[in-house]
């Protein structure tokens, strides 16, 4: 059966797939797309309802919702994607060391995953934004901080399973070196679990985002991010509610497009593993 | 035995700590050899260390004492890259034929990691060298391209043979090569575990724990008794005159071909004990139906009783 066969007998996840393609394509797309510049005001035009020329409206500067949510695109899904991404390798590096050597190795990067897993996100994310200050990048690092124990602690078990396989075992047995063991033999089989996280703490990151852009830590203004967009709106709620139902939508549909993929993608795995 | 040993075991033995501190010892002071072409079978019940023993010699499990001498060389103190470079001489078959294969890599893929690893073939020869191995096992250079899972446990375990044998070892060490497979695939396996010893003189250590199966392949035996050899001599020698009371009870499980030669079955009461808590003296003694007080408290070593044959019992 080819990929396209399962995806085809998937239509939730296929369709969760082209709902990031899309949502890609506008954050790349975003300044062609945007039929106003998101950060020229215009007081005459503020707090407007949805219209043929504002689709989403105006905030109380008179800004274009609309284009404020495709710019916002940008950051939301660079962030979403980049922070867990970095996660990911090193918490995939560090958990396959701790798992496939045990013993000193193990026990250090257990205790400082465990350490790290002590605070929740949002909070490692503030303290680490506190500590840097606010900025897109030191967002980045900070999420990346923050979601790292994660991979590494679901690569450690993925790997501490496959370590015991004959098949490692037989690899070594012929001559093959660890580094050549872990990547032929260990992250391929570690790869799978990690993706269908990977998909999930996207949705996470993109949470997050606009959680510390509400705060105050990340994107910031007059840059548009889906999390500064309602932040923003909050203070004018009774001026106008459509930047905040604009951007909450935003974020609802990519977060469920992103937990429903990282679905299909694991149920894809599975297939894979059981033929 | 006149040429001088393939390998060498000398007083190897394995400590393995437990979680809490306590110390296992798995193998105590072995000390054996393999002569080119031979195969020394490694037979005991489960537990008693001859995995161990066998994955000692391949350093894939670290010995805690004693020297392991490949030929001439001291290959407990190599350094790592030394060692994966004399893994080409020595090879392992594995017990478990399905879970030694990686799903997913194709069995061209596998059959190809030792030439790669060692440098020995150009990536175009390779494809040339699977087949040729491919076919020297019994299968067809077509299987190449498939996976583990399309296969039958007979055929698995004869590309696990094919990948142990790619880089013409000296010695091969076959752990329970057999015990996961049909009766009937197994007479096949053995038999071509021989004809490839007759083509290539490679040496075994055959570790098992059908004797049957060790009867018909061996050339000496050595019996294993939690972590220490207690009878190690010619296939004859140990099948037709056992000297060691462990050895005689283990034989005298076997069923015989026929029924008139029924010998009195010796039945060994209370079981192994654990290897945490080894017996003092001979380990034997707990369950000896001859032991004596001395047994109790002296250690018997491995003495010369017959030529070729050794036993560890100070009374037979």
């Amino acid at each position: 059966m080819t990929a396209t066969a399962v995806l085809l007998r998937r239509p939730v996840g296929t369709l969760a797939a082209i709902v990031l393609v899309l949502l890609v394509l506008v954050a790349i797309f975003a300044p062609a797309l945007s039929p106003y510049d998101p950060l020229t005001q215009s007081v005459m035009q503020a707090n407007l309802a949805p219209s043929a020329a504002h689709w989403f409206g105006t905030d109380q500067f008179g800004r274009d919702v609309f284009s404020r949510v495709l710019t916002g695109t940008r950051s939301s899904l660079l962030l979403g994607t980049i922070s867990p991404a970095i996660a990911a390798i090193a918490g995939c590096a560090l958990g396959i060391l701790g798992g496939y050597f045990g013993g000193v190795t193990d026990r250090v990067v257990g205790r400082a995953i465990d350490l790290l897993l002590c605070f929740p996100e949002l909070l490692l994310g503030i303290l680490v934004s506190a500590a840097l200050g606010p900025g897109f990048w030191e967002l980045v690092a900070a999420l990346g901080l923050a979601f790292l124990p994660r991979f590494a602690r679901i690569a450690r078990a993925s790997t501490l399973s496959v370590r015991r396989e004959p098949y490692i075992e037989a690899s070594l047995s012929v001559g093959c070196r660890h580094a050549l063991v872990i990547w032929r033999h260990v992250l391929p089989n570690v790869s799978g679990p990690i993706m269908v996280v990977l998909t999930l703490w996207v949705a996470t990151a993109i949470r997050l985002e606009a959680t510390l852009s509400f705060l105050g830590l990340g994107t910031q203004a007059p840059a548009p991010s889906w999390g500064n967009i309602i932040r923003d709106g909050l203070n004018n709620l009774f001026g106008s509610p459509w930047p905040i139902i604009s951007a909450g939508i935003a974020i609802s549909v990519t977060v469920l497009a992103f937990n429903l993929f990282g679905d299909a993608v694991r149920d894809l795995l599975d297939v894979e593993l059981d033929e | 035995m006149s040429a001088a040993p393939v390998l060498s075991a000398r007083h190897i033995g394995k400590d393995f700590k437990s979680e809490r501190g306590r110390v296992v010892r798995a193998v105590d002071d072995v000390s054996f050899d393999i002569a080119p072409g031979e195969t020394l079978a490694l037979v005991g019940e489960s537990g008693c260390g001859k995995s161990t023993t066998g994955r000692m010699l391949l350093r894939l499990i670290e010995p805690s004492t004693g020297q392991i001498f490949y030929q001439d060389t001291d290959i407990t103190t190599l350094s790592a890259g030394h060692m994966r470079a004399m893994r080409r001489h020595m090879q392992m078959v594995f017990q478990d034929p399905m879970g030694s294969l990686s799903p997913r890599r194709t069995i061209g893929q596998t059959l190809t990691e030792p030439f790669e690893v060692h440098g020995v073939a150009k990536a175009a020869d390779c494809r040339d060298r699977v087949a040729a191995l491919l076919h020297q096992v019994g299968l067809s250079p077509e299987h190449a391209d498939r996976y583990p899972r399309e296969f039958s446990g007979g055929q698995r375990q004869r590309i696990g043979i094919a990948r142990a044998i790619a880089l013409n070892p000296k010695l091969i060490v076959a752990d329970e090569p057999v015990s996961a497979l049909d009766v009937s695939v197994q007479a096949q396996i053995v038999n071509l575990l021989q004809d490839l010893q007759e083509q290539t003189r490679v040496s075994y250590l055959f570790i098992a724990h059908d004797l049957a199966v060790v009867r018909h392949i061996a050339d000496r035996v050595a019996v294993m008794y939690l972590g220490r050899i207690v009878e190690i001599g010619g296939k004859h020698q140990v099948y037709n005159t056992p000297r060691h009371p462990y050895t005689k009870a283990l034989l005298s499980a076997v069923l015989e071909p026929e029924p008139e030669h029924t010998a009195s079955r010796i039945i060994l009461r209370g079981d192994v004990p654990s290897p945490s808590a080894v017996p003092s003296g001979c380990a034997f003694h707990t369950r000896c139906p001859i032991a004596e007080a001395r047994c109790r408290v002296e250690r018997p070593e491995l003495r010369e009783m017959d030529k070729g044959q050794e036993i560890a019992c100070h009374l037979a």
